[in-house]
Formats: structure tokens, C-alpha cells, sequence
């Protein structure tokens, strides 16, 4: 099964026309059970991932689920393997150990077709310094075998502001835009997965408002969507479930609500305080989409 | 503490078993060149020239490197310093004036390595050996604080005559100052027989010595006298005394610079940004490839002339680099084409027993290999441009293979045409007729596959990016020459196992298949071509295992 480029609909549309379409997006007050109704399919699977470097474990024996629509956020202290499980997943590192699906290919047996279903936001983007910004999209839709696309680049040049710079060279581009670029280029294909790096840096407020806008759109319109962040608020704000991990290994996984539940042992905790009293502790907590606690 | 830095930097790669190896090899190939030019020198070399004879050269040496100093203070306008000295030197608590002195004192730490190879490449010219190592570097040092005070005066006259030193009045001062030291140094090294040559019978001067003798040359060289008596002293009272004077205007000059009441810190942040992008650049894509993009084209349609599918689409961009570049890649394309079919030329006119023939091949031969070798060395539309890039390159979803394949076949292209062309246009113009030469121009897609192929291989083995003033200097050139000769070693195998096949066939073919001499060669050429397909077809497969293998976690450069 090949992954069909451009098979959804709607992810240059707004937030709001999005929302419009019968959709049950699961909420921080939804509890478990409810979210498994409304989720779709399980789109990127990731089944006892390592790697190591020399001596080192980067990442240890790690698994987790990602469904249509839902925004799964990976947080994590300096050096504890985010990076490195999100590369590993997009096929950038070698895979030492583990398995990975992507939209059900096997991300070594069948790369070519399960990276079709695959966008990744790398974390310093760096575009090509002799391609225009609409020349980038024109670029990776040929590269992604994506027809019909200049509609659809249009309107994600118009949403990420990048309109006026259409023939700017990517040399030319400040960090900022040059964010907003790998944006256009990932949303692009309309991809099954999309990974996000660190996704906010270099934004300015205005960026960062359309980012998350298009984040929760490119969700909405069901993509699975796997961000990597230190920035607690805005996994708060997006996240439909939390992934942390510490040293490589993954010590919780679930929803906010559940973290709240189980961690903090309230209900009204905020993220940095679960973070922080999780990051310490090395007890792992998975809590599975389908398991109602 | 910089210095410490560094040696630490230096003993850390130590550590490991690779990084001793490598230092052990840069080492040895260091001393080893120092070691010939030394015994080289002395044993090849006529005797010592007489003081008087040699020291109107010397002070023609001294102004020549003072040019130099004077051509790079113009593109190094205040002070050259890493971004990450200027963040905390500039902010902390030292005076304007010590900064300046330390960073004297760092490049006269660094110019003390280059003033010792000049030293031994001249040395043996001189009366007495020792005085003239000793009085080399000290002029070599003295002309980098030359250097620095050109530098600064540059940036106090950037601020008053900013337009005309950024306009083109400076590149035509520039190209105009570098040709005239070009002109000198073409003059020294050829003198009246390079003239002769060209102008025939007419006398202009008869060389070098004549032309320094002239009072206005002997007025214009005489603030380089001391430096010149220093190195050209005979017994140590004279040299002792030319040494103090040398070293009294040394550091007088030094501490003028560093008390001159000029601001160049703006001047400075300027070129310190500019001079980081340049080493960022040639990091990236080498000298001229790595240069930056014009956005004169950005208006312009690139056809897709590699295809419409993946593999296509890795190829345009390629290809939009080359004209985006066209300034940089077409003119050093075209100085290196014309230079080497100039040279080919040259060197077998000079073999006046060769037939037309023979000519004919034998420099159409030439004209590949060297070309080859050169332009696949200056033009980086490679892996080696894109080092920073892997990260997004690995998650493309396109065959490892693929992506080898397109980001080779743009470049080839070029270099395939470019030299194909300068062979046929230079048979053409010399009259010159050969079935067999003919036909190199179609061998050399092949054949430029090859070579680039081998280099990119070998670079995605071991990534190493050598920029001039790096740190750990020593580990990377013993680290670059096992690449280099791996690589030349993998390309000898490629070409031994086309060449032992052609042969082979040449050989037997006249006696097995009762061929002609003419029959067979073509026979054997067909052979080679296919032999060197196959072999295309296999580096094509290793690229591509190369690429999927390459980690970006690790190989970093």
C-alpha cells in the first residue's frame, strides 16, 4: 500500500473551516475512553526503539502510539533523547533497534512509501540558499510526488505570511522565516505524520499564532502530529497526550488529565510541576489510548 | 589561555586511536616537507649569494609581501577576531588598545609557523643560513603588524570614504595592484626569457637585477633596507645591529597600532561577520562553488531538464545552484578549462617530434584527466555542499541511491560538457585529427561519474571540512591526506581495471579473433567503456549505501 500524496483535505483551510466538519477533538476534560471514540487509526507506531552511541543509551527500549488527529507532545530535560527518537523516526538515523510504522509501513522494509506518509520539522531548518521560498514547495511537491499543489502553496504562503518572500532566496531568509518555510514544505503534502522539532523557535508572536493555529488545523484535518518542545505552555495548550522522557527512556505517557490524576495527584496542577516532579523520578508510567485508568 | 584551548583541543583528539594515527600522520608528512624543503634546498641549490647581489632581492621580496599586507588590510578592513572573542572582549573591562595588542600577539603566534617555511624554502640563497632564517621571521611578523596598522587605517578611512571603498573603484584598485604583483612575480620567475620570447629581439631589461638597480627601484625599495641588511648580514655584529633596528620599528609600530585613536569595533563586527560567512561558505561548498547566490534569476523558469519525478526534482535544485552561482562556477569553470588546455598545449608543442596524431590523443587524454581532477576539485555541487543539509536530505522519501544519483548527475553534466567542448573546439583549432581522441568527450560523463563518485563515497565515509585556521589543524591534515590517497587509491583500481581490460582485449584480439591492429582498438575501447559502465554502476550502488549508512549524529565533520 502506497501512501497516497495529498490524500487529505482541507490543511491549508482555516482553523475555523476546519472545525466546521463533524469532528470530536478530544479535550483536556475529555477523559480516556472518549478519545478513543473520537481518534482515528493509529498512523505512526513505534515498538521498542533504542540507540546508542558508543557507550552511551540515547534512547532505551521506547514505544509509543501516535493516532490520526491527535497531537501527541514529547517533552523531556536537555539531552534525555528527543531529538534522537524523533530522528530516528523520520528515517534520518539508522534504527540500531525497534520497529516503526508509518501510516502501516515498515519505516526499513518499505522506507521510501512510509516516509511518503512522513513530514519532519527539524529543529534549525535549513533551506536550500539558491531556491526561492515558492520554489522550496514547488521542490518538495515534486520530491513527494504531490499534483495540483500550487493552490494549495498559495495558501500556505498566505497563512505563514510568507507571501511577500515568494521569491526571496532561502539564503536570504531570517530564522524566523525560515521556520515558517519548513512549515509550507511539511504541510505540503498533507502528510499522514508530521514531526516537529522544537517547532516555535525563532517566531515572533505573530508566527507563533499561526503556527499553532496550523498545528491544531493540520490535526484537525487528521494528521497524526508529533511535537518535541521545552516550551511547557504550548504542549499544555496542544498536546492531546504527553510523552516524557528522562535519559532515554520514556517515564510517562498519556494525557494531561491522566497526569494530573496520577502524578500530581490533583486535578489543577500545571505541566512544569508534573514535568519537574516526573523528570526527578525515573518510575515509567504508560498509559495506553485504549486503557481507561 | 587561548593557546591552552587549543592544545587542549589538540590532546583530547589524542585520545582515541584514529585521532593519534591521524596527528601521527600529520606530523609526519609536516616535518617530512619541512625536512625536504630543508635538505632539498641545500643540496640542489648553487652556492650562497654575495651580499651586495642578494640584498637588493631581498628588499624586493620585503616590499612584495608588504603589498600583500597592504591588499588583504583593504579586505580586512579594523580587526579580524571570531565572532565569540568579539562577544566577550568587547563587552568585558579591557581597553580598546590591549584588545588590539592581543589579538597582535595571536596572529604573530600564528604567523610564526609560516615564517618558518619561507625561512626554509630561502634560506640556502642566503650568506649565512642562520641570520637569514632568524631575520625571515622576524620581517614575516613585522609585516603582519604592518598588516594590522594598514587595517585599521582602512577602517578609519572606510568611515569617511565608505561609498568608494565599497564601490567598484576598490575592486578595480584591487584587481589593478593584484595584476602588477602577479606582473613581478611573472617577471621574476620568467624574466628576459618570458619577454624574449614574447617581444622577440627587442631589449627591455636585462632582468631582474638590472631592473633593481635602476635609482627610481633602489628609492622605492629603501624602506626595506634594514629588514633586508638583517637578513643578509655576514657576522654577527652586523646582524645583532640590524636585528636591534629591526626590532625597535617592530615594536614601535606595534604600539602605534595599538594606540591609535581609531573606533573599530563597528568595522570590526563587520568584517568579523563578513570573514565568518566567507569561511562558512567555503566550509559548506568550498572557495567558489560555496559563494553566495544572485538573485538576478530568481525571476527566471529552470526547465527541469533532469526529469519530473524524485530523483528529478534532487537534481534541479542542483542545477538552479549552478546558475544561481553561474558568476563563481562559470568563471572559474571556464579559467580552468582554458588554463589547462592552454598548458596541455603548451607543454607538447615543446615535444616537437610528436606526430599530429599522437598530439591529438595524448592531449585529449591530458585535457580529461587533469580537467577532471580540477574541476571536480572547485566545483562542489556535491554531498560536500551539504554537510549542514543531511538532516532534512535523510528524511526525504526518495532511495538513498536516488539521491546520489541526482545530486551527482547536474555537476557531471557540466564538467562533461565543459572539458568535451574544450577538447573538440582545441582539435578543431589546431587542425588536429584522431579518430580515438575524438571520442574521449563521450567517455567523460563516465569517467567524471567515477571520480565524483569515489569523492563522495570517500566523503560520507569520513566527512572532513579543513578550513585554513581551524583548530586541531595537525589531526584533520593527517586525517584529509588518508582520504585524499584512499581516494586516489580507489580511483587507480577503477581506472587499472578499465585499462587491464582494454588491454587485455587489444592484446588477444589481433591473435583470437583475427582482428586489425584498428579493429582490435576499437574493440578494446568498446571493452573499457563497458567495463567502466559497470563500474559506474557499482560506485552508483556503494553512493547509495554510503548515503543510507551516513549518520548525522556522528558524522559531522
Amino acid at each position: 500500500m502506497e501512501c497516497p500524496a495529498g490524500f487529505r483535505k482541507g490543511i491549508g483551510a482555516s482553523v475555523d473551516e476546519i472545525t466546521e466538519e463533524p469532528r470530536d477533538l478530544p479535550q483536556d476534560s475529555d477523559l480516556m475512553g472518549v478519545e478513543s471514540e473520537a481518534l482515528g487509526q493509529v498512523q505512526l507506531s513505534v515498538r521498542g526503539l533504542s540507540k546508542r552511541y558508543q557507550d552511551m543509551v540515547a534512547v532505551d527500549d521506547l514505544s509509543f502510539d501516535v493516532r490520526a488527529g491527535e497531537i501527541l507532545g514529547v517533552l523531556g530535560p536537555n539531552g534525555a533523547g528527543k531529538t534522537t527518537t524523533l530522528r530516528s523516526v523520520v528515517g534520518v538515523l539508522p534504527l540500531q533497534e525497534g520497529e516503526v510504522f508509518v501510516g502501516g509501513h515498515h519505516l526499513v522494509n518499505e522506507e521510501v512509501e512510509a516516509k511518503k506518509c512522513l513530514a519532519w520539522v527539524p529543529d534549525d531548518p535549513t533551506p536550500f540558499d539558491t531556491l526561492t521560498v515558492y520554489e522550496h514547495l514547488e521542490f518538495t511537491a515534486q520530491l513527494y510526488g504531490v499534483v495540483d499543489w500550487q493552490a494549495h502553496a498559495e495558501e500556505l504562503l498566505t497563512r505563514f505570511e510568507l507571501t511577500e518572500k515568494r521569491d526571496a532566496l532561502g539564503g536570504e531568509l531570517s530564522r524566523g522565516m525560515r521556520q515558517k518555510l519548513a512549515f509550507c514544505c511539511s504541510w505540503i503534502s498533507q502528510p499522514l505524520v508530521i514531526l516537529m522539532d522544537e517547532p516555535l523557535s525563532g517566531l515572533d508572536p505573530r508566527g507563533i499564532r499561526a503556527a499553532k493555529d496550523a498545528i491544531r488545523a493540520v490535526a484537525a484535518s487528521g494528521a497524526a502530529v508529533v511535537i518535541s518542545s521545552h516550551l511547557l505552555e504550548l504542549i499544555e495548550e496542544l498536546a492531546d497526550r504527553l510523552l516524557i522522557i528522562n535519559r532515554g527512556r520514556k517515564v510517562f505517557n498519556g494525557t494531561l488529565s491522566e497526569a494530573r490524576r496520577t502524578l500530581a495527584g490533583d486535578g489543577d496542577s500545571r505541566l512544569e510541576e508534573i514535568f519537574l516532579r516526573v523528570t526527578e523520578q525515573d518510575n515509567v508510567l504508560d498509559l495506553p489510548l485504549d486503557r481507561e485508568l | 589561555m587561548k593557546f591552552r584551548g587549543a592544545l587542549r583541543r589538540q590532546t583530547r583528539k589524542l585520545k582515541t586511536l584514529s585521532g593519534c594515527l591521524f596527528a601521527a600522520i600529520g606530523l609526519l608528512l609536516t616535518g617530512g616537507w619541512l625536512a625536504t624543503l630543508l635538505i632539498g634546498r641545500r643540496a640542489f641549490e648553487s652556492e650562497p649569494m654575495a651580499p651586495e647581489e642578494i640584498l637588493p632581492i631581498a628588499q624586493f621580496g620585503i616590499c612584495v609581501l608588504a603589498c600583500l599586507s597592504l591588499i588583504t588590510a583593504a579586505s580586512v578592513r579594523g580587526v579580524y577576531m571570531p565572532q565569540q572573542d568579539i562577544e566577550r572582549l568587547f563587552a568585558a573591562p579591557v581597553s580598546r588598545a590591549n584588545i588590539l595588542r592581543y589579538r597582535m600577539l595571536v596572529d604573530l603566534g600564528r604567523g610564526l609557523f609560516g615564517s618558518l617555511v619561507l625561512g626554509a624554502v630561502t634560506f640556502s640563497r642566503l650568506p649565512k643560513p642562520l641570520f637569514g632564517v632568524l631575520g625571515i621571521m622576524l620581517t614575516v611578523l613585522s609585516t603582519g603588524i604592518l598588516r594590522q596598522f594598514f587595517s585599521l587605517l582602512m577602517a578609519s578611512a572606510g568611515n569617511r570614504f565608505d561609498r568608494f571603498l565599497r564601490g567598484r573603484s576598490m575592486l578595480f584598485m584591487r584587481i589593478v595592484v593584484g595584476v602588477g604583483v602577479w606582473g613581478l612575480v611573472m617577471f621574476v620567475v620568467m624574466g628576459e626569457k618570458l619577454l624574449g620570447k614574447i617581444f622577440g629581439s627587442v631589449h627591455f631589461v636585462g632582468g631582474l637585477e638590472e631592473l633593481l638597480a635602476h635609482p627610481v627601484s633602489q628609492g622605492l625599495l629603501a624602506p626595506a633596507l634594514p629588514w633586508a641588511r638583517m637578513m643578509t648580514a655576514g657576522n654577527w655584529p652586523e646582524f645583532l645591529t640590524w636585528a636591534a633596528t629591526c626590532l625597535f620599528i617592530g615594536l614601535a609600530l606595534f604600539e602605534v597600532t595599538a594606540r591609535l585613536r581609531i573606533d573599530y569595533r563597528e568595522m570590526a563586527l563587520e568584517t568579523s561577520d563578513r570573514i565568518a560567512t566567507r569561511l562558512r561558505q567555503v566550509r559548506r561548498g568550498g572557495l567558489f562553488s560555496g559563494g553566495k547566490a544572485s538573485s538576478r534569476t530568481t525571476g527566471w523558469r529552470l526547465p527541469k531538464i533532469f526529469g519530473r519525478g524524485p530523483m528529478g526534482a534532487v537534481a534541479w535544485i542542483k542545477w538552479v545552484s549552478m546558475i544561481r552561482k553561474a558568476r563563481g562556477t562559470l568563471i572559474i569553470g571556464l579559467l580552468i578549462v582554458v588554463g589547462v588546455s592552454v598548458g596541455v598545449t603548451f607543454l607538447l608543442r615543446q615535444d616537437q617530434g610528436m606526430s599530429n596524431p599522437g598530439e591529438a590523443l595524448v592531449g585529449s587524454s591530458l585535457i580529461a584527466m587533469v580537467g577532471i581532477l580540477y574541476l571536480c576539485g572547485a566545483l562542489r555541487f556535491d554531498f560536500r555542499a551539504d554537510l549542514d543539509r543531511m538532516v532534512q536530505i535523510k528524511a526525504w522519501p526518495v532511495s538513498s541511491r536516488r539521491v546520489f544519483l541526482g545530486t551527482l548527475l547536474p555537476v557531471v553534466t557540466l564538467i562533461s560538457v565543459m572539458l568535451g567542448a574544450a577538447i573538440w573546439l582545441r582539435l578543431a583549432l589546431l587542425g588536429l585529427h584522431d579518430p580515438v581522441a575524438e571520442v574521449i568527450p563521450l567517455v567523460l560523463p563516465l569517467l567524471t561519474f567515477a571520480w565524483l563518485a569515489v569523492e563522495n563515497i570517500v566523503y560520507l565515509f569520513a566527512p572532513v571540512r579543513y578550513v585554513p585556521g581551524q583548530e586541531g589543524s595537525l589531526h584533520h591534515t593527517g586525517r584529509a591526506i588518508v582520504l585524499v590517497l584512499l581516494r586516489l587509491l580507489l580511483m587507480a583500481v577503477v581506472l587499472g581495471l578499465v585499462g587491464i581490460c582494454a588491454g587485455l582485449v587489444y592484446n588477444i584480439g589481433p591473435e583470437y579473433f583475427g582482428l586489425g591492429e584498428q579493429e582490435a582498438m576499437w574493440l578494446s575501447m568498446a571493452c573499457g567503456f563497458d567495463v567502466l559502465l559497470l563500474v559506474d554502476y557499482g560506485l552508483y550502488h556503494a553512493g547509495g549505501r554510503m548515503l543510507k549508512r551516513f549518520d548525522v549524529a556522528r558524522d559531522q565533520g
